[in-house]
């Protein structure tokens, strides 16, 4: 090798800011191009003004539903002209349950993707400001609900960080770290080169154009209805095949192997303090669980994971002990009469099956 | 924090490269720099996960204390000797404990019908690195190599962030020899510029090359897991596919590693040399990994090696038998070794064990072609020879067990069961330009053709600065294109547009595989 050439500073303090320059332009290009494509993921006033249509009564339809939910709900909360008698919340597995399952009352399901233990408290505070806390509230325990934060993959819940913090402050609870919940992955995203190629793969075969809707039902595009659940498009229901549901239950299995997700005492606690607090509000609180696609939860439950979800509702009973609240469902698929054919894939289940929890809940809906 | 996250690029690495030339420039001593680098190096590896700094700190301890020890203790005395094994011991049983405890409880659980389990879940990143790089410096402390030892120099040794998760196995001499050289003369805006150019190549292996064709390597190895049967062509795509991931992977890691290094004023050494170029696995292991081979060769291949000629020279053996024993031997178990040291799990020793066969028949080749006058191997075959082992091992590395890895080798065979179901299927179509492609093979196409036929690998293009440390002596090679990389406005824009993608596709779902080990 040859020895290094002195040369000139300036050439390579030059070389240093052409190389910065471009680097920055196509760094934030793809940002703002990424900003453009997808505003019901990054845009707050696009969000804000979806979430009007929603609070009006009128549906959104939109090309896919991966888009940012918790700001959704939390520009929802904030524009709520009066409290809902019932509020579902949890993660997507509730996506399907719609106001019909519950009639005669007020009802905005508030599902949000890959829910945790914190969503609650950041919820509970948005609800609590805005004077819209429900009469009913149903809140459910997910596989991962109470996973440590640094073992996550999924980190939305941080988008509801200023909110959680200011409950867990309420609550006296010690919140987590700074650096823990500040939404770099979600911003990240935003710069990410391939979405903008997926998003316009997407656009390019649609037809319809996404925005506000009377109907619930689209040919292309999933509608976001107005009382916060979600209607599949006819060409996604096409897709939901018993193949590609067993392939979709296989892909998994093979994926929780043998893993055991952890249970943090702590979040457990801080749950617990969530549902203390809603109750001296004066909202009755339930919880609930879905259950699994029969297949899954048959080899699942002799599993590591397993144990996990028997953690879980062994949470559920004591708290409904300790605390009074109603404890229904269960992620046994047998015990809620909910088979195969109700569900597409390993865990999301239609309106069916999710609605045969919701009406185990007593008074639920209004009576007569 | 990893080197492709955006707080690493957008934060720690701006502050620390600017936080460290302010104090070279502000004091003489570089003591407050060489303390700001360790410093930053503990928050770098603290933010890996919960309780590993102290474990890095421990050892780091242990070591400097085992070395100083040595010191004191007189030259070939009993009681050195005895400190060091105390060390090496230690250090071993650090690593053994973290990571071969939940492999040892596995099997014995499977032999005795037990219900043993790991101690620790958690297996502290970059552990299998540190811990080797501090047991050389321990043997070479020993032999009085340790020129001078301060705590400051030798916490840096330890700790280095560049270098610390995933190498290069640095040597202690490579790092203090220059550290011994005025800060000022190894720092300044060549350095940066030099640097950056390396990190941003190595930043786009890793995150356009690599991690776009991950997605279809899991495909493949979930399926093996599973009871869906595997056709040839998707079993050989997914397989070369993992050969180019773990290349463009790992080699894009050091080149960052280098890169980060250089902008210090560190030079690291070279771990890799365009690997999947060779035309033998011998030449494959003096490209791949070099500072690993180094290591294993330098402590483990040369003294066994050494030992059992000792022992048989004077014996007259029957020539099969000496080269069993003298050239062999010593390179498979080295290799079981290096498996191991990759991972604690039978794919890994097997993975190993397909090397040290492939290199013991290798070497014999070249020992009976040299005696016998045997006419070379044609470079095209050569390569195949090398290849077929290479892929075949590293099926054994990702595979989840032995069966998905015998799975996968059989339906590349064409002994898979029948039921396969084509590519398009299989891996996924995607529409480009109105042809309806499979992008698995196109990646893999594209990344094969990257690896084997771009004229220049980083740091032949950024020769002219030496950028890194030589590490394995390897064999002159006449460039046929000339790319070489000057600090003016062509390459500015074409490493730009190198650096501005790679920075458009961090946000995907991203690990450096070789955490893993």
């Amino acid at each position: 090798m040859t020895a290094s050439p002195s040369g000139p500073r300036r050439s390579f303090r030059l070389y240093l800011v052409a190389l910065f320059l471009p680097a920055a332009l196509i760094f934030s290009t793809s940002g703002i191009v990424n900003y453009q494509l997808n505003p019901l993921a990054y845009d707050r006033g696009h969000i804000r003004d979806v979430a009007a249509e929603l609070n009006a009564g009128r549906n959104y339809a939109n090309y896919d539903l991966n888009i940012n939910w918790r700001a959704l709900r939390r520009a929802q909360i904030q524009q709520m002209s009066a409290a809902p008698d019932v509020i579902v919340f949890g993660g997507s597995r509730w996506w399907e349950a719609h106001e019909e399952i519950v009639p005669g009352r007020s009802f905005k399901n508030l599902w949000v993707s890959n829910d945790q233990a914190e969503d609650a408290l950041a919820l509970t505070y948005m609800l609590e400001e805005a004077g819209r806390l429900p009469k009913i509230m149903v809140l459910s325990l997910r596989f991962i609900s109470f996973q440590p934060p640094g073992e996550r993959d999924a980190q939305e819940w941080q988008e509801w960080a200023p909110e959680y913090r200011a409950m867990a402050e309420r609550l006296g609870i010690e919140p987590h770290s700074y650096l823990t919940t500040t939404p770099v992955r979600q911003w990240s995203s935003m710069f990410y080169a391939p979405a903008i190629y997926n998003r316009i793969q997407q656009l390019s075969k649609v037809n319809e154009t996404a925005g506000s809707t009377t109907e619930r039902q689209k040919q292309e595009l999933e509608v976001i209805a107005s009382d916060g659940s979600i209607y599949w498009s006819k060409e996604t229901d096409a897709k939901h095949t018993k193949d590609f549901v067993d392939k979709a239950v296989a892909t998994e299995l093979e994926k929780v192997g043998n893993k055991q997700p952890k249970i943090d005492p702590s979040l457990v606690a801080a749950f617990e303090k969530v549902v203390e607090h809603l109750q001296k509000k004066g909202v009755r609180v339930v919880l609930a669980q879905t259950p699994y696609h029969p297949s899954f939860w048959n080899t699942v439950k002799d599993r590591p994971f397993g144990k996990t979800l028997l953690g879980l509702e062994s949470i559920a009973t004591d708290m409904q002990q300790r605390h009074g609240i109603i404890s229904v469902g269960s992620y046994d698929p047998a015990e809620m009469g909910c088979v195969a054919e109700d569900y597409i894939d390993h865990i999301h289940a239609r309106p069916a099956c999710v609605g045969k929890v919701l009406r185990l809940v007593p008074d639920l809906a209004a009576a007569g | 924090m990893s080197f492709n996250s955006y707080i690493f690029l957008f934060v720690f690495l701006p502050i620390v490269i600017g936080g460290y030339y302010l104090l070279t420039r502000l004091f003489i001593s570089q003591r407050p720099a060489i303390g700001w680098l360790v410093a930053a190096s503990l928050l770098f590896y603290a933010s890996l996960g919960p309780g590993y700094l102290l474990i890095l700190v421990g050892s780091v301890l242990l070591n400097f204390a085992v070395a100083r020890a040595m010191g004191r203790a007189a030259p070939d005395s009993g009681s050195r000797r005895v400190v060091l094994i105390f060390g090496i011991v230690t250090n071993l049983f650090l690593l053994g404990f973290y990571k071969y405890t939940g492999f040892l409880a596995e099997n014995i659980n499977a032999l005795l019908g037990t219900d043993f389990s790991a101690p620790v879940a958690a297996y502290p990143i970059g552990l299998s690195f540190y811990t080797f790089i501090q047991i050389g410096f321990l043997l070479d402390a020993y032999v009085g190599q340790v020129e001078r030892l301060s705590f400051l120099r030798y916490a840096l040794f330890g700790t280095f962030f560049p270098y610390i998760t995933a190498g290069p196995l640095v040597r202690q001499d490579e790092v203090f020899k220059q550290l011994d050289t005025p800060v000022r003369e190894r720092t300044g805006v060549l350095q940066i510029a030099v640097g950056a150019t390396m990190f941003a190549m190595g930043l786009f292996k890793k995150v356009v090359l690599a991690d776009s064709v991950a997605p279809f390597v899991a495909t493949l190895f979930d399926a093996a897991n599973g009871a869906a049967p595997i056709g040839a062509i998707n079993a050989w795509t997914g397989a070369l596919a993992y050969t180019f991931e773990l290349y463009f992977d790992f080699s894009g890691y050091s080149d960052m590693a280098i890169g980060l290094g250089f902008m210090l004023g560190i030079k690291l050494p070279l771990n890799f040399n365009s690997p999947l170029k060779a035309t033998s696995l011998v030449d494959f292991w003096r490209r791949w990994h070099m500072t690993m081979v180094r290591f294993f060769t330098n402590y483990v291949y040369t003294p066994m090696a050494a030992g059992i000629m000792r022992r048989t020279v004077r014996k007259k053996l029957p020539e099969p038998v000496r080269l069993l024993l003298v050239l062999c031997l010593p390179v498979f178990v080295t290799f079981v070794l290096v498996g191991l040291w990759h991972g604690a799990g039978w794919g890994f020793i097997v993975s190993g064990a397909v090397h040290g066969v492939g290199l013991a028949v290798n070497l014999t080749w070249r020992e009976l072609q040299a005696k016998y006058r045997l006419p070379d191997i044609p470079g095209l075959v050569g390569w195949v020879l090398m290849m077929l082992p290479l892929i075949a091992s590293l099926v054994f590395l990702r595979a989840a067990n032995l069966g998905s890895a015998i799975k996968i080798l059989a339906a590349m065979l064409g002994l898979g069961a029948a039921g396969d179901v084509p590519p398009g299927a299989f891996y996924g179509t995607q529409s480009l330009f109105g042809l309806n492609v499979v992008p698995a093979i196109a990646w893999t196409v594209l990344l094969g053709a990257i690896a084997l036929l771009f004229p220049r690998n980083t740091q032949q293009i950024l020769e002219r600065y030496d950028v890194a440390l030589p590490t394995l002596p390897s064999p002159e090679e006449k460039p046929r294109i000339r790319l070489q990389w000057q600090p003016n406005l062509r390459w500015a824009i074409t490493i730009a547009m190198v650096a501005g993608l790679g920075l458009v596709f961090v946000a995907g779902p991203s690990p450096f595989l070789y955490y893993l080990y």
